[in-house]
Protein backbone atom coordinates (compact mmCIF):
# COMPACT_ATOMS: atom_id res chain seq x y z
CA UNK A 1 0.00 0.00 0.00
CA UNK A 2 1.95 2.92 -1.56
CA UNK A 3 -0.90 5.63 -0.72
CA UNK A 4 -2.50 6.28 2.86
CA UNK A 5 -5.83 4.46 3.82
CA UNK A 6 -8.94 5.84 4.86
CA UNK A 7 -11.31 3.15 6.14
CA UNK A 8 -14.27 4.44 4.58
CA UNK A 9 -16.19 4.57 7.47
CA UNK A 10 -17.19 8.49 7.48
CA UNK A 11 -17.49 8.98 11.52
CA UNK A 12 -14.12 6.45 11.92
CA UNK A 13 -12.31 8.40 9.14
CA UNK A 14 -13.08 11.71 11.28
CA UNK A 15 -11.59 11.00 14.78
CA UNK A 16 -8.96 8.60 13.27
CA UNK A 17 -8.03 10.58 9.97
CA UNK A 18 -5.60 8.69 7.16
CA UNK A 19 -3.20 5.60 8.33
CA UNK A 20 0.24 5.16 6.47
CA UNK A 21 0.34 1.80 4.99
CA UNK A 22 1.57 -0.29 7.75
CA UNK A 23 -0.41 1.01 10.60
CA UNK A 24 -1.74 -1.44 13.10
CA UNK A 25 -4.96 -0.86 15.07
CA UNK A 26 -6.14 -2.38 18.13
CA UNK A 27 -9.72 -2.24 18.92
CA UNK A 28 -10.79 -2.59 22.56
CA UNK A 29 -13.70 -2.17 24.49
CA UNK A 30 -16.42 -4.64 26.73
CA UNK A 31 -18.38 -7.16 25.45
CA UNK A 32 -21.03 -6.49 23.43
CA UNK A 33 -20.03 -2.81 22.75
CA UNK A 34 -20.04 -3.21 18.91
CA UNK A 35 -16.32 -3.90 18.08
CA UNK A 36 -17.56 -7.13 15.95
CA UNK A 37 -19.85 -5.01 14.12
CA UNK A 38 -16.67 -2.13 13.27
CA UNK A 39 -14.51 -4.97 12.72
CA UNK A 40 -16.58 -6.26 10.00
CA UNK A 41 -17.86 -3.05 8.62
CA UNK A 42 -13.78 -2.08 8.50
CA UNK A 43 -13.67 -5.45 6.11
CA UNK A 44 -16.54 -4.66 3.59
CA UNK A 45 -15.46 -0.90 3.11
CA UNK A 46 -11.86 -2.06 2.50
CA UNK A 47 -12.81 -4.74 0.29
CA UNK A 48 -15.84 -2.86 -1.82
CA UNK A 49 -12.66 -0.12 -2.55
CA UNK A 50 -11.05 -2.94 -4.04
CA UNK A 51 -8.21 -3.86 -1.49
CA UNK A 52 -7.86 -7.73 -0.72
CA UNK A 53 -8.48 -8.52 3.03
CA UNK A 54 -7.32 -10.99 5.25
CA UNK A 55 -9.79 -12.06 8.18
CA UNK A 56 -9.26 -14.12 10.81
CA UNK A 57 -12.19 -15.61 12.62
CA UNK A 58 -10.95 -16.55 16.12
CA UNK A 59 -14.46 -15.96 18.50
CA UNK A 60 -16.39 -16.89 15.70
CA UNK A 61 -16.17 -19.05 12.61
CA UNK A 62 -16.52 -18.25 8.91
CA UNK A 63 -20.51 -19.38 8.66
CA UNK A 64 -21.15 -16.75 11.03
CA UNK A 65 -19.04 -14.06 9.68
CA UNK A 66 -21.04 -14.39 6.40
CA UNK A 67 -24.13 -14.00 8.91
CA UNK A 68 -23.11 -11.39 10.60
CA UNK A 69 -22.47 -9.40 7.64
CA UNK A 70 -25.37 -10.63 5.72
CA UNK A 71 -27.38 -9.11 8.06
CA UNK A 72 -26.29 -5.43 7.05
CA UNK A 73 -26.82 -6.49 3.40
CA UNK A 74 -23.30 -6.36 3.27
CA UNK A 75 -22.29 -9.71 1.28
CA UNK A 76 -18.85 -10.25 1.49
CA UNK A 77 -19.11 -13.53 -0.65
CA UNK A 78 -18.91 -11.19 -4.10
CA UNK A 79 -15.28 -10.69 -2.94
CA UNK A 80 -14.32 -14.37 -2.66
CA UNK A 81 -11.53 -13.77 -4.39
CA UNK A 82 -9.91 -10.90 -2.50
CA UNK A 83 -11.33 -12.09 0.61
CA UNK A 84 -8.60 -14.85 2.67
CA UNK A 85 -10.24 -16.04 5.93
CA UNK A 86 -8.28 -18.10 8.48
CA UNK A 87 -10.84 -19.94 10.56
CA UNK A 88 -9.60 -21.02 14.13
CA UNK A 89 -12.87 -22.11 15.90
CA UNK A 90 -15.07 -24.28 13.58
CA UNK A 91 -12.77 -26.96 13.74
CA UNK A 92 -14.66 -27.39 17.87
CA UNK A 93 -17.42 -28.40 16.01
CA UNK A 94 -15.88 -32.22 15.78
CA UNK A 95 -15.85 -32.58 11.95
CA UNK A 96 -12.62 -31.90 10.42
CA UNK A 97 -13.57 -28.65 8.02
CA UNK A 98 -11.56 -28.77 4.77
CA UNK A 99 -9.33 -25.83 3.20
CA UNK A 100 -11.46 -24.64 0.27
CA UNK A 101 -10.44 -21.56 -2.46
CA UNK A 102 -8.98 -19.09 0.07
CA UNK A 103 -10.25 -19.79 3.29
CA UNK A 104 -7.95 -22.30 6.04
CA UNK A 105 -9.10 -24.13 9.19
CA UNK A 106 -6.67 -23.90 11.68
CA UNK A 107 -7.06 -23.94 15.33
CA UNK A 108 -7.72 -21.61 18.74
CA UNK A 109 -4.70 -23.81 20.68
CA UNK A 110 -2.08 -24.18 17.35
CA UNK A 111 -0.62 -20.68 17.27
CA UNK A 112 2.63 -21.91 15.44
CA UNK A 113 0.27 -23.20 12.51
CA UNK A 114 -1.88 -19.88 12.59
CA UNK A 115 0.83 -18.07 12.13
CA UNK A 116 2.22 -19.94 9.00
CA UNK A 117 -1.33 -19.59 7.58
CA UNK A 118 -1.14 -16.09 8.19
CA UNK A 119 2.23 -15.98 6.89
CA UNK A 120 1.28 -17.81 3.45
CA UNK A 121 -2.28 -15.24 3.40
CA UNK A 122 -0.24 -11.97 3.96
CA UNK A 123 3.22 -13.05 1.18
CA UNK A 124 0.24 -13.86 -1.57
CA UNK A 125 -1.81 -11.18 -1.13
CA UNK A 126 1.13 -8.65 -1.17
CA UNK A 127 2.86 -10.75 -4.07
CA UNK A 128 -0.59 -10.10 -6.12
CA UNK A 129 -1.63 -7.30 -4.75
CA UNK A 130 0.72 -4.70 -3.46
CA UNK A 131 -1.62 -3.95 -0.71
CA UNK A 132 -4.10 -5.31 1.78
CA UNK A 133 -5.83 -4.78 4.88
CA UNK A 134 -6.07 -7.59 7.71
CA UNK A 135 -8.56 -7.90 10.85
CA UNK A 136 -8.29 -9.98 13.99
CA UNK A 137 -12.04 -10.81 15.67
CA UNK A 138 -10.83 -11.25 18.48
CA UNK A 139 -6.97 -11.92 19.74
CA UNK A 140 -8.46 -11.89 23.28
CA UNK A 141 -10.11 -15.65 22.90
CA UNK A 142 -6.97 -16.99 22.20
CA UNK A 143 -5.94 -15.68 26.28
CA UNK A 144 -8.66 -19.09 27.17
CA UNK A 145 -6.45 -21.53 24.89
CA UNK A 146 -3.34 -20.14 25.40
CA UNK A 147 -0.37 -18.57 27.75
CA UNK A 148 -0.66 -14.67 28.13
CA UNK A 149 3.08 -14.86 26.89
CA UNK A 150 2.86 -16.94 23.77
CA UNK A 151 -0.57 -14.92 23.01
CA UNK A 152 1.82 -11.43 22.98
CA UNK A 153 4.16 -12.82 20.53
CA UNK A 154 1.58 -14.01 18.47
CA UNK A 155 0.46 -10.14 18.77
CA UNK A 156 3.83 -9.12 17.47
CA UNK A 157 4.55 -11.50 14.82
CA UNK A 158 1.36 -10.94 13.52
CA UNK A 159 1.88 -7.15 13.47
CA UNK A 160 5.55 -7.65 11.65
CA UNK A 161 4.01 -9.94 9.31
CA UNK A 162 0.89 -6.91 8.44
CA UNK A 163 3.81 -4.32 8.43
CA UNK A 164 6.15 -5.94 6.33
CA UNK A 165 3.30 -6.78 3.46
CA UNK A 166 2.66 -2.39 3.85
CA UNK A 167 -0.68 -3.66 5.13
CA UNK A 168 -3.30 -1.72 7.16
CA UNK A 169 -4.53 -4.12 10.20
CA UNK A 170 -7.26 -3.94 12.71
CA UNK A 171 -7.19 -6.41 15.89
CA UNK A 172 -10.02 -6.79 18.60
CA UNK A 173 -9.65 -7.21 22.21
CA UNK A 174 -12.12 -7.55 24.75
CA UNK A 175 -10.95 -5.54 27.38
CA UNK A 176 -10.86 -7.53 30.91
CA UNK A 177 -10.50 -10.91 30.33
CA UNK A 178 -6.35 -10.75 31.29
CA UNK A 179 -4.08 -9.55 34.04
CA UNK A 180 -3.49 -5.68 34.24
CA UNK A 181 -0.01 -6.30 33.93
CA UNK A 182 -0.45 -8.14 30.40
CA UNK A 183 -3.37 -5.71 29.39
CA UNK A 184 -1.56 -2.73 30.35
CA UNK A 185 1.33 -3.95 27.57
CA UNK A 186 -1.04 -4.96 24.83
CA UNK A 187 -1.51 -1.30 23.46
CA UNK A 188 2.53 -0.55 23.14
CA UNK A 189 2.28 -3.05 20.13
CA UNK A 190 -0.36 -1.18 18.36
CA UNK A 191 0.27 2.64 16.24
CA UNK A 192 -3.73 3.35 16.69
CA UNK A 193 -5.31 2.62 19.57
CA UNK A 194 -9.61 2.64 19.42
CA UNK A 195 -11.94 2.06 22.12
CA UNK A 196 -15.30 1.46 22.56
CA UNK A 197 -17.39 1.65 25.59
CA UNK A 198 -21.04 1.46 24.34
CA UNK A 199 -21.43 5.09 23.53
CA UNK A 200 -18.32 6.94 22.90
CA UNK A 201 -15.81 5.50 19.88
CA UNK A 202 -11.91 7.40 20.89
CA UNK A 203 -9.22 7.17 18.46
CA UNK A 204 -5.72 7.77 20.02
CA UNK A 205 -2.47 7.70 17.71
CA UNK A 206 0.93 9.16 18.65
CA UNK A 207 -0.15 10.31 22.04
CA UNK A 208 -3.07 12.14 20.04
CA UNK A 209 -6.33 11.76 20.96
CA UNK A 210 -10.37 12.16 19.27
CA UNK A 211 -13.28 10.92 20.26
CA UNK A 212 -17.16 10.76 19.11
CA UNK A 213 -20.44 9.39 20.41
CA UNK A 214 -21.64 6.35 18.48
CA UNK A 215 -24.10 3.80 17.99
CA UNK A 216 -25.06 0.54 16.41
CA UNK A 217 -28.06 0.46 13.74
CA UNK A 218 -29.31 -1.61 11.05
CA UNK A 219 -26.45 0.31 8.69
CA UNK A 220 -23.26 -0.69 10.96
CA UNK A 221 -21.57 1.65 13.05
CA UNK A 222 -22.87 5.14 13.25
CA UNK A 223 -20.14 7.39 14.39
CA UNK A 224 -20.59 11.31 15.20
CA UNK B 1 -32.26 -10.64 7.61
CA UNK B 2 -32.71 -12.18 10.93
CA UNK B 3 -34.57 -14.92 11.70
CA UNK B 4 -36.17 -15.23 15.13
CA UNK B 5 -37.58 -18.04 17.16
CA UNK B 6 -40.38 -18.24 20.12
CA UNK B 7 -38.72 -18.17 23.46
CA UNK B 8 -41.03 -20.35 25.33
CA UNK B 9 -41.33 -17.24 27.75
CA UNK B 10 -45.09 -15.74 28.27
CA UNK B 11 -44.86 -12.02 27.11
CA UNK B 12 -41.22 -11.93 26.38
CA UNK B 13 -42.11 -12.85 22.63
CA UNK B 14 -45.00 -10.43 22.82
CA UNK B 15 -42.74 -7.53 23.70
CA UNK B 16 -40.39 -8.23 20.94
CA UNK B 17 -43.35 -8.27 18.46
CA UNK B 18 -43.97 -12.04 18.46
CA UNK B 19 -40.55 -13.87 18.13
CA UNK B 20 -37.59 -13.07 20.38
CA UNK B 21 -34.93 -14.71 20.25
CA UNK B 22 -32.34 -14.77 16.86
CA UNK B 23 -32.16 -18.33 15.22
CA UNK B 24 -29.03 -20.27 15.43
CA UNK B 25 -27.44 -18.03 18.00
CA UNK B 26 -26.19 -19.00 21.50
CA UNK B 27 -28.10 -16.35 24.55
CA UNK B 28 -26.37 -16.85 27.96
CA UNK B 29 -29.10 -16.14 30.92
CA UNK B 30 -27.22 -14.83 34.11
CA UNK B 31 -28.17 -13.24 37.58
CA UNK B 32 -27.85 -13.92 40.80
CA UNK B 33 -28.93 -16.93 42.49
CA UNK B 34 -32.79 -17.95 43.11
CA UNK B 35 -33.87 -15.68 40.48
CA UNK B 36 -35.36 -17.89 37.88
CA UNK B 37 -32.44 -18.99 35.41
CA UNK B 38 -33.17 -22.35 35.17
CA UNK B 39 -36.99 -21.91 35.28
CA UNK B 40 -36.37 -19.42 32.03
CA UNK B 41 -34.56 -22.89 30.71
CA UNK B 42 -37.45 -24.65 31.28
CA UNK B 43 -39.16 -22.88 29.55
CA UNK B 44 -37.32 -22.27 26.47
CA UNK B 45 -37.18 -26.13 26.27
CA UNK B 46 -40.81 -26.46 26.49
CA UNK B 47 -41.48 -24.21 24.42
CA UNK B 48 -39.82 -25.98 21.33
CA UNK B 49 -41.20 -29.13 22.47
CA UNK B 50 -44.93 -27.48 22.07
CA UNK B 51 -43.96 -27.14 18.77
CA UNK B 52 -41.92 -30.35 17.68
CA UNK B 53 -38.77 -28.42 18.04
CA UNK B 54 -36.23 -31.16 20.23
CA UNK B 55 -34.23 -29.69 22.98
CA UNK B 56 -30.67 -31.44 23.91
CA UNK B 57 -30.78 -30.24 27.86
CA UNK B 58 -27.15 -31.00 29.34
CA UNK B 59 -27.85 -30.97 32.76
CA UNK B 60 -25.41 -29.92 35.77
CA UNK B 61 -27.19 -28.82 38.54
CA UNK B 62 -30.25 -31.37 38.90
CA UNK B 63 -30.02 -34.75 37.83
CA UNK B 64 -32.45 -36.20 35.45
CA UNK B 65 -35.24 -37.22 38.58
CA UNK B 66 -35.08 -33.19 40.16
CA UNK B 67 -35.22 -32.14 36.10
CA UNK B 68 -38.52 -33.55 35.61
CA UNK B 69 -39.81 -32.71 39.11
CA UNK B 70 -38.80 -28.99 38.91
CA UNK B 71 -40.82 -28.83 35.29
CA UNK B 72 -43.63 -30.98 36.16
CA UNK B 73 -44.12 -28.80 38.90
CA UNK B 74 -44.38 -25.78 36.16
CA UNK B 75 -47.07 -28.12 34.25
CA UNK B 76 -44.38 -29.11 31.76
CA UNK B 77 -44.79 -33.32 30.97
CA UNK B 78 -40.74 -33.55 30.49
CA UNK B 79 -41.26 -37.61 30.65
CA UNK B 80 -43.38 -37.36 27.08
CA UNK B 81 -41.58 -34.67 25.44
CA UNK B 82 -38.36 -37.71 26.23
CA UNK B 83 -40.92 -40.45 25.06
CA UNK B 84 -41.25 -38.03 21.65
CA UNK B 85 -37.77 -37.39 21.37
CA UNK B 86 -38.35 -34.04 21.64
CA UNK B 87 -36.03 -33.85 24.96
CA UNK B 88 -32.87 -35.39 25.08
CA UNK B 89 -31.30 -34.92 28.88
CA UNK B 90 -27.47 -34.87 29.17
CA UNK B 91 -27.38 -35.84 32.77
CA UNK B 92 -24.03 -35.00 34.63
CA UNK B 93 -24.57 -34.64 38.04
CA UNK B 94 -26.71 -38.26 38.92
CA UNK B 95 -23.63 -40.20 38.53
CA UNK B 96 -21.95 -38.09 41.17
CA UNK B 97 -24.26 -39.72 43.78
CA UNK B 98 -25.10 -42.89 42.70
CA UNK B 99 -25.12 -45.68 40.30
CA UNK B 100 -25.55 -44.23 36.75
CA UNK B 101 -28.93 -45.00 34.90
CA UNK B 102 -29.52 -47.29 31.90
CA UNK B 103 -28.87 -45.24 28.92
CA UNK B 104 -31.35 -44.43 26.15
CA UNK B 105 -31.99 -42.75 22.89
CA UNK B 106 -32.80 -39.72 24.65
CA UNK B 107 -30.91 -39.80 28.24
CA UNK B 108 -27.21 -39.87 28.30
CA UNK B 109 -25.20 -40.49 31.92
CA UNK B 110 -21.72 -38.03 31.85
CA UNK B 111 -20.02 -36.10 34.83
CA UNK B 112 -19.29 -32.91 35.58
CA UNK B 113 -15.80 -33.80 36.46
CA UNK B 114 -15.32 -34.80 33.37
CA UNK B 115 -16.42 -32.32 30.61
CA UNK B 116 -14.87 -33.98 27.30
CA UNK B 117 -16.98 -36.94 28.47
CA UNK B 118 -19.69 -34.07 28.06
CA UNK B 119 -18.40 -33.39 24.73
CA UNK B 120 -18.37 -36.85 23.51
CA UNK B 121 -22.23 -37.58 24.62
CA UNK B 122 -23.24 -34.26 22.99
CA UNK B 123 -21.74 -35.46 19.58
CA UNK B 124 -24.05 -38.63 19.81
CA UNK B 125 -26.94 -36.64 20.58
CA UNK B 126 -26.44 -33.67 18.05
CA UNK B 127 -26.28 -36.63 15.44
CA UNK B 128 -29.68 -38.60 16.78
CA UNK B 129 -31.25 -35.20 16.54
CA UNK B 130 -29.80 -33.85 13.48
CA UNK B 131 -30.86 -37.59 11.93
CA UNK B 132 -34.26 -36.39 12.38
CA UNK B 133 -34.94 -32.68 12.56
CA UNK B 134 -33.50 -29.99 10.83
CA UNK B 135 -34.22 -27.39 14.23
CA UNK B 136 -32.94 -27.97 17.58
CA UNK B 137 -32.54 -25.97 20.74
CA UNK B 138 -30.19 -26.91 23.35
CA UNK B 139 -29.76 -25.50 27.15
CA UNK B 140 -26.65 -25.47 29.10
CA UNK B 141 -27.35 -25.39 33.08
CA UNK B 142 -25.53 -24.76 34.52
CA UNK B 143 -22.15 -22.88 34.00
CA UNK B 144 -21.47 -22.06 37.70
CA UNK B 145 -21.64 -25.97 38.54
CA UNK B 146 -19.36 -27.09 35.76
CA UNK B 147 -16.65 -24.26 37.09
CA UNK B 148 -16.85 -25.47 40.37
CA UNK B 149 -15.95 -28.49 39.43
CA UNK B 150 -12.90 -27.68 36.92
CA UNK B 151 -10.70 -25.08 35.89
CA UNK B 152 -13.11 -21.89 35.05
CA UNK B 153 -10.39 -21.36 31.28
CA UNK B 154 -11.02 -24.62 30.89
CA UNK B 155 -15.01 -24.10 31.24
CA UNK B 156 -14.78 -21.10 28.40
CA UNK B 157 -12.91 -23.64 26.49
CA UNK B 158 -15.52 -26.39 26.48
CA UNK B 159 -17.97 -23.22 25.67
CA UNK B 160 -16.32 -22.28 23.14
CA UNK B 161 -16.21 -25.63 21.53
CA UNK B 162 -20.15 -26.21 22.78
CA UNK B 163 -21.37 -23.05 20.91
CA UNK B 164 -19.51 -24.33 17.41
CA UNK B 165 -20.85 -27.59 17.79
CA UNK B 166 -24.34 -26.41 18.45
CA UNK B 167 -24.28 -23.60 16.14
CA UNK B 168 -22.26 -25.80 12.91
CA UNK B 169 -25.35 -28.57 13.75
CA UNK B 170 -28.29 -25.27 13.18
CA UNK B 171 -29.03 -25.32 16.68
CA UNK B 172 -30.08 -22.93 18.91
CA UNK B 173 -28.71 -22.72 22.50
CA UNK B 174 -29.00 -21.36 25.78
CA UNK B 175 -26.69 -21.37 28.80
CA UNK B 176 -27.16 -19.72 32.91
CA UNK B 177 -24.57 -18.92 34.85
CA UNK B 178 -24.71 -16.97 38.29
CA UNK B 179 -23.43 -13.84 38.30
CA UNK B 180 -20.26 -13.68 40.47
CA UNK B 181 -19.39 -16.76 40.89
CA UNK B 182 -16.15 -16.90 38.51
CA UNK B 183 -13.53 -14.36 38.25
CA UNK B 184 -14.41 -11.63 36.60
CA UNK B 185 -12.08 -12.08 33.55
CA UNK B 186 -13.33 -15.22 32.83
CA UNK B 187 -17.03 -13.59 33.39
CA UNK B 188 -16.26 -10.85 30.66
CA UNK B 189 -14.55 -14.07 28.92
CA UNK B 190 -17.97 -15.49 28.90
CA UNK B 191 -19.90 -12.33 27.63
CA UNK B 192 -17.54 -12.27 24.31
CA UNK B 193 -17.52 -15.27 23.14
CA UNK B 194 -22.14 -15.37 23.04
CA UNK B 195 -24.16 -14.07 21.10
CA UNK B 196 -26.96 -12.81 23.36
CA UNK B 197 -27.17 -11.78 26.82
CA UNK B 198 -30.52 -11.49 29.18
CA UNK B 199 -29.74 -10.68 32.82
CA UNK B 200 -32.31 -11.15 35.50
CA UNK B 201 -32.64 -9.80 38.96
CA UNK B 202 -35.53 -11.32 40.37
CA UNK B 203 -38.49 -8.74 39.54
CA UNK B 204 -36.84 -7.39 36.27
CA UNK B 205 -35.16 -9.00 33.11
CA UNK B 206 -32.83 -6.54 30.74
CA UNK B 207 -31.82 -7.67 27.29
CA UNK B 208 -28.48 -6.50 27.45
CA UNK B 209 -27.33 -7.94 23.82
CA UNK B 210 -29.19 -9.12 21.17
CA UNK B 211 -28.46 -9.72 17.78
CA UNK B 212 -30.33 -6.30 15.78
CA UNK B 213 -31.71 -5.79 18.72
CA UNK B 214 -31.69 -2.77 21.63
CA UNK B 215 -30.85 -2.75 24.81
CA UNK B 216 -34.00 -2.84 26.64
CA UNK B 217 -35.63 -3.97 30.26
CA UNK B 218 -38.88 -5.29 31.29
CA UNK B 219 -40.47 -6.42 34.41
CA UNK B 220 -41.12 -10.42 35.14
CA UNK B 221 -42.62 -12.25 38.07
CA UNK B 222 -42.86 -16.08 38.41
CA UNK B 223 -46.07 -18.25 38.85
CA UNK B 224 -46.99 -21.71 38.72
CA UNK B 225 -46.23 -21.93 35.09
CA UNK B 226 -43.10 -20.73 34.85
CA UNK B 227 -41.56 -16.69 33.73
CA UNK B 228 -44.03 -13.90 32.60
CA UNK B 229 -42.86 -10.87 31.60
CA UNK B 230 -44.95 -8.16 31.82
CA UNK B 231 -45.39 -4.87 29.85
CA UNK B 232 -47.42 -2.26 30.82
CA UNK B 233 -51.27 -1.93 28.55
Amino acid sequence: MSENYSTGIAGLDAILGELEPGSIMLLTGPPKAGKTVLATEFTYRALQAGNPCLFIAAEYGYRDLQRNTMAFNWFIQSFADKLHVIDLPTGLAGGRPQDSGNVRYSALQNTTDLMVKVGISTRSLYLEEGTMVSVFDSASILLAFNPPKLVMRVLKAYNDRVREAGGIALVVYTEGVAEKDIEDEIPGLFDVHIHMDGSVMSAVRGGEGMEAPYRITDQGVNVG
Amino acid sequence: MIVRIPSGIRGLDELMGGVSIPENTVTLVYGPPKVGKSIFAYGFTAGGAEMDEPCLYISADYGISDLKRNMMVLGMDPESYMEKELLYVIDAISSISGPSRDEGSTYFSSSVHNPTDIMVKLGVAIRNITNRYNMFRSVLDSLTTLMAFNDEMLIVRVLTAYIMRIKEAGGTAMVTYTEGSADPKVETMLKAVVDNIIHLDGSELTVEAMVGTGRFSAPYTIDDSGIRVLHEG
